[in-house]
C-alpha cells in the first residue's frame, strides 16, 4: 500500500498546500482543477468566492484556501 | 506554472544571498525559527541554508502536526479502527506513525478497515457509498486543515449523512509559540511565519511575537526565493531596529485571513481546555474539538477510547528537536535505529518532519561552511 500522501509532502502539514489551476466551476460549491502535473481533483471552493475557470487557487486537504493574485512578485 | 516558477529563480535567489550577506553583522550569530515543516522541507530540498552565512542559524519548529501528536492518541485512533463495523480513514502520513502499540498500517495488517484519503471530503464519500458501515474520519492539522473538516462536516449535516463521524485532532499554532518563547532553553532571533495558517488566520494572531516578546515575524511562501526574501527581510528589521509581523506571502495571505474559513471553524469548533503536544507536554486551549453543535459527528463520543496517555520512547529526542534545542543529526538514534522506513519518533514519520528533511535529503554534516 502507498501511503505517501503526495509526491513528497505530507497533506496533514500545517503548511502544505498546492497551486491548482480551475478548469471548470460545477455545483455545490465544487471546482474541478488540475495541478503542476496536471493530475485533476475536486475541490470545495466554499472559502473563496468568485472563482472563475482559469484562476489559481491555493489547495489544501480538498478545500481552496485563497486565489492567488500575484500582485506580490519579489524584488 | 504562475506563481511557482518565478520563485525558484537561482539567479534571484543568489541576489538575495547577496544581500543577506552584506546585511548580517560579522560578529554576531541569528537564530531564526522557521514554524512550519513545509519550510523545512522546502529549505533542505533547495538548499536554501547553504545560501545563508555561517551565523545565520535556521531552527526547526514544531508546526507538524504528525510531529506532534502523541502516541496515545494513535493508540486511540487505533481502537477506533478496531471497532467492528468502522471503516477508519486518515491521511497516508498518519499510518505510519507509531502508538505504544503498533502503527494503524498495523491495525490493517490485522483486519481492520483502515483507508487513506486525500482529503476529509474523500472520507465522507466513503460513507455515502457505504450506508451499512460507520466511518470515522481522523482529523488532524493546524488551522490551514481545520476549515477542510468543518465544511466536510457542514456538508454530512446538510445531506443528513449519519455514518460519519470524526476524531478531532485539530491544533492552534499560537500556543506552541508562546511556549516556546517562554521556554528559557531557547533564544530566537525572529520567526518565519507559517504562510498557510495565515492564509486563515492572517497576520493579527502573530502579533504577540513582536509586542510581547520583542521577535521580528515574516510570514513567508514556500519557494526558495520566498524563504531568502524572509530571512532578509527579519536580518532588516533586526539592522533597523524594527519589530514587527511583515506579511512576504502577500500573493496569497491577506493580512485579516479567510474570514470565511474562520466563521466555518467557529461553527463546528470550539477550544479544547488542554491538549498533549508530543516533547511540549499539555499546553492549554491548544487544540479542538467538535461543538455542541455538531456533537453527534464526535467520534470519541459515539465509542469509547482507552484515551492512555504514554510516555514517549526514551532512546526518542523529538521532543528536543520540535523546540529547537538540538538539530536532527544530533539525537541519539537519527539515521540509526530511527529512519523513516523504522521510525522511532514522529519527526522521522511525516516528510515534513525536521528529521525526515534533513534525512531524505542527505543533510547529516555537522558544521556548515562559511559562504
Amino acid at each position: 500500500m502507498n501511503v505517501s500522501c503526495g509526491e513528497e509532502h505530507c497533506i496533514t502539514c500545517s503548511d502544505e498546500a498546492t497551486p491548482m489551476r480551475v478548469i471548470s466551476v460545477e455545483p455545490s460549491a465544487i471546482a474541478r482543477c488540475v495541478d503542476q502535473d496536471g493530475t485533476s481533483s475536486e475541490v470545495m471552493i466554499d472559502l473563496v468566492a468568485g472563482v472563475a475557470a482559469g484562476d489559481v487557487i491555493l489547495v489544501h486537504a480538498g478545500v481552496a484556501l485563497a486565489i492567488a493574485d500575484g500582485t506580490e512578485a519579489p524584488a | 506554472m504562475k506563481f511557482v516558477d518565478e520563485f525558484r529563480d537561482p539567479e534571484l535567489g543568489r541576489v538575495l544571498a547577496g544581500e543577506i550577506l552584506a546585511t548580517v553583522e560579522p560578529g554576531r550569530h541569528y537564530k531564526i525559527m522557521e514554524v512550519c515543516g513545509g519550510h523545512t522541507h522546502s529549505i533542505y530540498k533547495y538548499g536554501v541554508d547553504d545560501l545563508l552565512p555561517a551565523n545565520v542559524e535556521l531552527v526547526h519548529g514544531p508546526g507538524c502536526p504528525v510531529c506532534v501528536i502523541p502516541m496515545g492518541r494513535v493508540d486511540d485512533g487505533i481502537a477506533l479502527a478496531h471497532e467492528p463495523d468502522v471503516i477508519f480513514t486518515c491521511f497516508g502520513d498518519m499510518l505510519r506513525v507509531p502508538g505504544a502499540d503498533g502503527t494503524l498500517l498495523d491495525a490493517k495488517a490485522e483486519g481492520a478497515d483502515v483507508r487513506m484519503v486525500y482529503s476529509p471530503l474523500d472520507a465522507l464519500r466513503i460513507a455515502k457509498k457505504s450506508p451499512d458501515r460507520q466511518v470515522v474520519f481522523f482529523a488532524i492539522g493546524f488551522e490551514t486543515t481545520a476549515p477542510s473538516t468543518a465544511l466536510t462536516l457542514k456538508r454530512a449535516r446538510a445531506e443528513g449523512i449519519t455514518n460519519f463521524s470524526c476524531m478531532c485532532n485539530h491544533v492552534t499554532i499560537v500556543p506552541p509559540l508562546r511556549a516556546l518563547l517562554d521556554s528559557p532553553d531557547l533564544r530566537l532571533d525572529g520567526f518565519i511565519g507559517p504562510g498557510h495558517v495565515a492564509t486563515v488566520v492572517g497576520g493579527r494572531p502573530f502579533e504577540f511575537i513582536p509586542a510581547d516578546y520583542g521577535r521580528p515575524v515574516v510570514i513567508s511562501g514556500f519557494e526558495p526565493v520566498d524563504l531568502l526574501q524572509s530571512v532578509q527581510m527579519i536580518l532588516r528589521q533586526l539592522a533597523d531596529g524594527r519589530c514587527e509581523v511583515e506579511n512576504q506571502y502577500a500573493r496569497v495571505v491577506p493580512y485579516e485571513g479567510n474570514r470565511a474559513a474562520l466563521a466555518v471553524m467557529a461553527e463546528v469548533f470550539e477550544l479544547r481546555p488542554h491538549f498533549e503536544w508530543r516533547g511540549l507536554g499539555f499546553i492549554s486551549q491548544s487544540a479542538l474539538k467538535l461543538s455542541e453543535a455538531y456533537r453527534d459527528f464526535d467520534a470519541e463520543a459515539r465509542y469509547t477510547v482507552p484515551g492512555i496517555r504514554v510516555a514517549d520512547p526514551k532512546a526518542c529526542q523529538c521532543g528536543e528537536v520540535l523546540k529547537g534545542v538540538i538539530k536532527p543529526w544530533e539525537c541519539k538514534v537519527f539515521g540509526s535505529a530511527c529512519t523513516p522506513e523504522h521510525a522511532i519518533g514522529t519527526c522521522m514519520v511525516s516528510p515534513e518532519g525536521a528529521c525526515a528533511a534533513y534525512y531524505n535529503y542527505g543533510r547529516f554534516a555537522r558544521e556548515r561552511e562559511v559562504v
